[in-house]
């Protein structure tokens, strides 16, 4: 598979994605989604690395998938915490600061 | 080493009024002693610049940046000169004699009351002295709206009284009206010229068009009748006597009133340069002279006439400065500032024994007051120009120099002047001083505190005497003296005028040969008319309340509906469009997600010019 064709997946993988974030009510849900579109980048990075022969576009994704995993940890802290006070998942539920 | 000690006196006054005003006032006693010992040494170093003065003529300045543009620099400086220092004299010695009067005549005010007082009349002394050292006229300008300010706070001392509080807010108004004219003068005189420094403007005269010269010098001439109170902007004087006495002395008799005609003496080159100007001047002053003594006849308030005297004086000095001796007026200012100081602590004394101000409710107060009746004496002889007493001297001067000019007129308002002083004087001192008590509380008036009569000892002192030192200021100011051998008969002519005034006031306030009330009865008309001051006042009531207030009221309209309703109309339109923007910020995390991707959308768009 050339590089046109791992580009196609991650721009389907990055569009799911924000179709993903967009519309799950699930917080859960969402974080998901995020994760795909995070997944996209890297893959344009092993992509890029490996069509210009580069290592570093295949050390990059190692520290985005890092990046990503404190991310999720976070991410389920806060959604832990929401379900603890205000008994719901639901992120279109939570929308006290509304203006 | 002279300058520096203009500048101690100047600035002492100053350190009492900080210190009183800020950390002292609720302690009365301690605030008068301290202000009395700065301006005694306010005194003491005014004497040694006139002192060093003497003894090396010259002039001597000190000066700083006060603002400085690239295309402009403002200077603050003091100048001292022999008029300058001759004037700072004057006002320390009438301020400290004034402050000493006040401890007896303030003794029943409230501690922070005093304190109050004595910073008020710290303030004004810095004020007065800073207006008189000035160097440029933008400074002489700002001195001359602080003595302004500090004559309204005394004349309104007396705040919870609503006649006080009125005369104070009266007095400002008027004033101001004529500060406008000095303003717009002052910046007509730059915009022509470049300069407000004195010197430069005088040294530049022959350069400036004439046009300018006449224009520029009434616009400040106006300043000055609204401050030394000239017809017709004099009716906020006799009103201002509201304030306690020490202070009608001191600001409205003696110095602040003055300042208009020390105004004019200290740009007399400007004035003296066009024939018209001075011509304006004579008859204004003149005007004032006759009129304003032709009101005190009739008052019954003692400080009223006093009032309306101290107008006809600055109107003779005027009259002298318009008949193109500066040397006049400024020797007239000189010895009025004592004898007139001396007149209303007098006047104080008795009223203060008497607790009334009308002259009326006084009489027999020879035998009870001697020290006050006799000080009153002199004041009065000085006043009416009975030799050999200070006011003969000056008014004989004024008298002369307007008969050599070539306008007759005011030298005929003047003489006639001379003869109602003396009758209104001695109708004062006849019906308040001699005869009977009239009233329960003139029986028991008694002689005032040392506190008070001694300033007055020494006031009568200066009375007496300086009028001998006419050859001596002349010589000092710089001016050659001449000898009148032609017009020996002139003194004669006055002389008669003021012993017929006396004697007139004689035959009817003391003899009783003449009765006041049938007279009034015949010449009603002009009785009616002295009376109500020429109905000046109604006249002002009028423009204020037709005019002025209509005018307000159309500038309030303006403020309220074309001002306010613009800014009122950018703040509702804002509020209006953050109303309408609320509606987007939903709290629900995935609408903002939409507006950031749409954002992205929108700027991928534009960078890569797609449209």
């Amino acid at each position: 598979m050339g590089i046109k064709g791992i580009l196609l997946i991650s721009a389907i993988m990055f569009s799911l994605g924000v179709f993903g974030v967009l519309t799950r009510k699930s917080a859960l849900g969402i974080l998901i989604a995020i994760e795909l579109l995070f997944n996209s980048a890297n893959l344009n990075f092993a992509a890029f690395g490996r069509l210009y022969g580069n290592p570093e576009g295949s050390i990059f994704p190692l520290f985005g998938i890092g990046i990503t995993v404190c991310e999720v940890a976070v991410g389920f802290a806060i959604i832990f915490y929401l379900y603890r006070t205000r008994k719901t998942t639901k992120a279109d539920e939570v929308d006290i600061l509304k203006g | 080493m002279i300058s520096v000690y203009a500048l101690i006196s100047f600035l002492s006054p100053f350190l009492a009024f900080i210190i009183i005003g800020f950390f002292i006032r609720k302690y009365g006693k301690i605030s008068a002693y301290l202000s009395i010992i700065c301006v005694l040494n306010s005194l003491l170093f005014s004497i040694l610049t006139l002192n060093s003065l003497l003894k090396n003529p010259g002039e001597y300045f000190l000066e700083w940046i006060w603002l400085s543009q690239k295309i402009f620099t403002f200077k603050f400086g003091i100048w001292v000169d022999p008029l300058s220092s001759l004037m700072l004299f004057i006002v320390a010695l009438v301020a400290s004699m004034v402050q000493i009067y006040s401890i007896g005549y303030m003794k029943d005010e409230t501690p922070p009351s005093l304190g109050r007082y004595y910073a008020y009349h710290s303030l004004f002394t810095f004020s007065m002295m800073g207006l008189v050292l000035s160097k440029n006229l933008l400074e002489l300008f700002v001195f001359w709206e602080l003595v302004g300010l500090c004559s309204y706070l005394l004349i309104g001392f007396w705040f919870y009284k609503p006649s006080a509080a009125k005369a104070a807010v009266k007095a400002f108004w008027v004033t101001r009206f004529g500060d406008v004219g000095f303003m717009i003068g002052l910046l007509y005189l730059y915009k022509n010229t470049g300069c407000f420094e004195i010197k430069d403007l005088i040294s530049k005269i022959p350069e400036i068009p004439e046009k300018v010269i006449i224009i520029g010098s009434i616009l400040l001439f106006c300043g000055a009748i609204g401050k030394s109170a000239q017809f017709p902007l004099h009716i906020w004087l006799p009103d201002a006597m509201e304030g306690p006495t020490p202070v009608s002395a001191l600001i409205h008799a003696a110095t602040m009133v003055a300042a208009g005609v020390y105004m004019v003496v200290r740009i007399f080159p400007l004035f003296s340069s066009s024939e018209i100007v001075l011509g304006i001047i004579a008859i204004i002053g003149a005007f004032t002279a006759v009129l304003a003594s032709a009101v005190a006849i009739v008052q019954e308030d003692i400080k009223r006439v006093l009032a309306y005297s101290t107008i006809s004086q600055l109107g003779y000095m005027m009259a002298g400065l318009g008949s193109h001796n500066l040397n006049a007026g400024f020797f007239h200012l000189f010895t009025h500032a004592y004898f007139k100081a001396l007149l209303f602590l007098c006047a104080g004394c008795v009223i203060h024994a008497v607790h009334s101000n009308s002259i009326w409710d006084m009489g027999g107060l020879f035998k009870r007051m001697p020290i006050t009746s006799i000080s009153f004496l002199i004041g009065l002889l000085a006043l009416s120009g009975i030799p050999p007493f200070s006011g003969f001297f000056s008014k004989e001067e004024i008298l002369h120099y307007a008969y050599l000019s070539e306008f007759k007129l005011p030298f005929y308002l003047l003489i006639i002047g001379v003869f109602f002083t003396s009758f209104y004087m001695a109708r004062v001192f006849f019906v308040a001083f001699l005869g009977k008590e009239r009233k329960e509380n003139a029986k028991h008036a008694h002689e005032a505190p040392y506190s008070m009569t001694i300033p007055i000892i020494i006031l009568s002192i200066f009375s007496i005497f300086s009028g001998f030192f006419k050859e001596e200021i002349y010589n000092f100011l710089g001016e050659k003296i001449e000898t009148h051998h032609s017009l020996k008969f002139l003194p004669f002519i006055s002389l008669i005028l003021a012993f017929l005034g006396f004697f007139l006031a004689y035959l009817y306030y003391y003899s009783k040969k003449l009765s006041p009330e049938k007279t009034k009865e015949k010449i009603f008309p002009v009785y009616d008319l002295l009376y109500n001051k020429y109905y000046l006042d109604h006249v002002a009531e009028w423009i204020y309340s037709k005019i002025a207030l209509n005018l307000s009221f159309l500038a309030a309209w303006w403020d309220r509906h074309v001002v306010d309703g613009t800014v009122n109309w950018v703040t509702y339109t804002t509020g209006r469009i953050g109303k309408g923007l609320r509606s987007l910020q939903t709290g629900i995390i995935q609408d903002y997600l939409i507006y950031i991707v749409v954002g992205f959308i929108i700027i991928g768009f534009i960078i890569f010019q797609i449209f």
